[in-house]
């Protein structure tokens, strides 16, 4: 392997970042080869495609980047982040407990949680991921094994709310409810979240994670609306 | 007034509202198929058991809300026709999902990269065909076979006095793609190999564009439904959705047109950066039939004097909200929209909406 120096460190880190916000796909996979061939740390690579994601983040939030855009830059780092996982121990994440996430119980629809999972992830966030058609018993479980405080609910048809509902409930019948916020998202509003009785929604993936990352960091759990 | 008078009075109205004139009050017309299973007390499952039943169960709904109702969007159900689509599985009740169940998409990666290169070499239909019976299990023949029935579904609601309000049913041929690759597939594909996927969808809109003349003339529909499902302004950037959405929506839409229909713009999510664009359409042709994402009034603040409007009593209210709510709101857009405005729920009327909330979203135009 040859022998890193500043100079490529520099290049590589820089161009894998700018190629994350091309969303060019090519590029980016050839640039954290090319940096792994040039003895970079697998981990200061993934860093580098995280500030990617994070730029094509703030591009979104100033509208000038798309939902799509957050699409392909989520599934960009997610193959840095495999490729990653191939070359070293484990990717660094933010050592607080995994944000639980899942489509509720009779809803299979994962589109919009995918998406944000990607971002979470990018951010650092560990996140567990229950899948589609949750039953509530397995939201609380987690919450009990992982000691995790923020749940997120997904859901894309009304049929969702009354599980979404139940969710919330068992989590209150279970004594969980104190400890954890519970955020609803896809197809919600203010009406769902209190028929529901969750603690916030959202509508969109960034607005999601920048929740998750305020409730995280926010210490006690406010109770709160639409943010 | 016979039925028949009634039905005529109904595509009368609609007419007037489409070609921006004014009607003698505001038509209703209802999108739905699973409410009106659970309205009926039946299962899903039995339901979505073959188109006829689908038709039978909205038949007996519809005519239980009354001869206020103008008319349904489509004579049978959705659920069942989605690969057609999106070229990818659809869960149904009683099958991969509890009987009460809702159907659902079942969204993933089934289509490959070196399929664009197939339908590119060997043409959409054939490759349709295949691919959906052998990728995703579809009864393909089953299917064909009992939509060629579908002049006896629109004619059972025809002789109860109301209309099919789109016969034929159209999507933009995106919607095969984002559906059989995945979205976020899809999306990578538009960065990555973007030559490609076009000609792949150049070859599907010659095609399905041929098929939708003789449709239209089989049928003649006074409109078409055209569905750009997941083409909103939100998901692209302008680049993009110029060339893979748009592109295709205003040569379907225009074909539609021209075969002497109206176009159905079915129109979810939002799509408030783009709706200048819809003024390139002729006047008086087209219906844009919002969900409720994109500002009902901000698409009467721009297309109020080119094209009908359509919705958009949202689900959140028909299955969470009060009979008071619904009217209320329901007034109020009749009243804010004026005379191009066609009543209707946002999107579909989802199975868990109340029937004495659809009742007052009626009531809006015929009184309580």
């Amino acid at each position: 392997m040859p022998a890193k120096n500043n100079v490529e460190v520099l290049c590589v880190n820089n161009l894998l970042a700018h190629a994350m916000v091309r969303l060019d796909e090519d590029s980016v996979h050839y640039l954290f080869k090319q940096g792994i061939e040039q003895g970079i740390d697998s981990l200061t690579l993934l860093e580098e495609a995280r500030a990617g994601v994070q730029k094509v983040s703030e591009l979104y939030n100033c509208g000038k980047y798309f939902l799509g855009d957050l699409i392909v830059a989520a599934e960009l780092f997610q193959d840095i982040a495999c490729m990653a996982l191939e070359t070293t121990m484990a990717p660094t994440t933010s050592g607080l407990p995994p944000i639980i996430f899942g489509t509720v119980e009779e809803d299979i629809h994962d589109i919009g949680k995918n998406i944000t999972i990607g971002i979470l992830k990018s951010k650092g966030f560990e996140v567990d991921d229950l899948g589609v058609d949750v039953p509530p018993l397995a939201f609380v479980d987690a919450v009990r094994q992982t000691g995790s405080s923020v749940i997120c609910l997904s859901g894309l048809i009304t049929t969702a709310y009354d599980s979404m509902k139940k969710t919330v409930s068992l989590l209150d019948r279970e004594g969980l409810r104190p400890g954890v916020a519970v955020v609803i998202g896809g197809l919600v509003s203010e009406e769902v979240r209190r028929y529901t009785g969750a603690d916030y929604w959202v509508k969109d993936c960034t607005t999601g994670c920048q929740l998750c990352d305020a409730i995280l960091h926010s210490g006690p759990v406010k109770k709160a609306v639409h943010l | 007034m016979t039925n028949a008078e009634l039905l005529a009075e109904k595509k009368a109205r609609l007419a007037k509202v489409i070609a921006l004139e004014k009607p003698d009050r505001t038509p209703v017309i209802l999108m739905e198929d699973s409410f009106c299973a659970v309205h009926m007390g039946v299962k899903l499952s039995d339901f979505c058991s073959s188109l006829k039943r689908e038709n039978e169960v909205m038949v007996s709904s519809v005519k239980a809300m009354g001869p206020g109702v103008d008319g349904i969007t489509a004579p049978y159900g959705a659920g069942n026709l989605f690969p057609l689509i999106f070229a990818t599985k659809v869960k149904l009740p009683g099958k991969e999902l509890p009987d009460n169940t809702l159907w659902q998409l079942d969204e993933r990666e089934i289509m490959t990269v070196d399929d664009y290169d197939t339908i590119i070499d060997k043409g959409w239909g054939a490759f349709q065909r295949q691919y959906l019976i052998e990728k995703i299990n579809y009864p393909f023949d089953s299917m064909m076979e009992q939509l060629g029935h579908g002049q006896e579904f629109i004619n059972n609601f025809e002789e109860a006095g109301y209309l099919v309000y789109s016969p034929v049913v159209a999507a933009t041929v995106n919607e095969q793609f984002g559906g059989g690759r995945s979205l976020p597939k899809f999306m990578r594909d538009l960065f990555k190999i973007p030559d490609k996927v076009e000609a792949a969808l150049d070859v599907i809109q010659a095609e399905t564009v041929a098929v939708l003349r003789q449709q239209i003339r089989a049928f003649k529909p006074q409109v078409v439904f055209l569905s750009p499902a997941r083409g909103a302004s939100a998901f692209f950037s302008p680049k993009l959705w110029e060339r893979f959405v748009w592109k295709y929506l205003k040569a379907t839409a225009e074909v539609i047109i021209e075969e002497g229909a109206a176009a159905d713009l079915h129109i979810d999510g939002d799509w408030t950066r783009d709706l200048e664009y819809f003024k390139e359409l002729p006047k008086g042709k087209c219906i844009f039939e919002t969900d409720g994402t994109t500002d009902i009034y901000k698409i009467k603040e721009v297309l109020g004097d080119h094209m009908a409007i359509k919705g958009d009593v949202s689900p959140v209210l028909t299955s969470l909200g009060t009979p008071d709510e619904v009217y209320a709101y329901a007034s109020k857009i009749v009243r804010d929209i004026g005379p191009n405005l066609i009543l209707s729920s946002g999107c579909s009327l989802p199975p868990n909406a109340k029937v004495e909330n659809v009742k007052a979203m009626i009531s809006a135009v015929t009184g309580r």
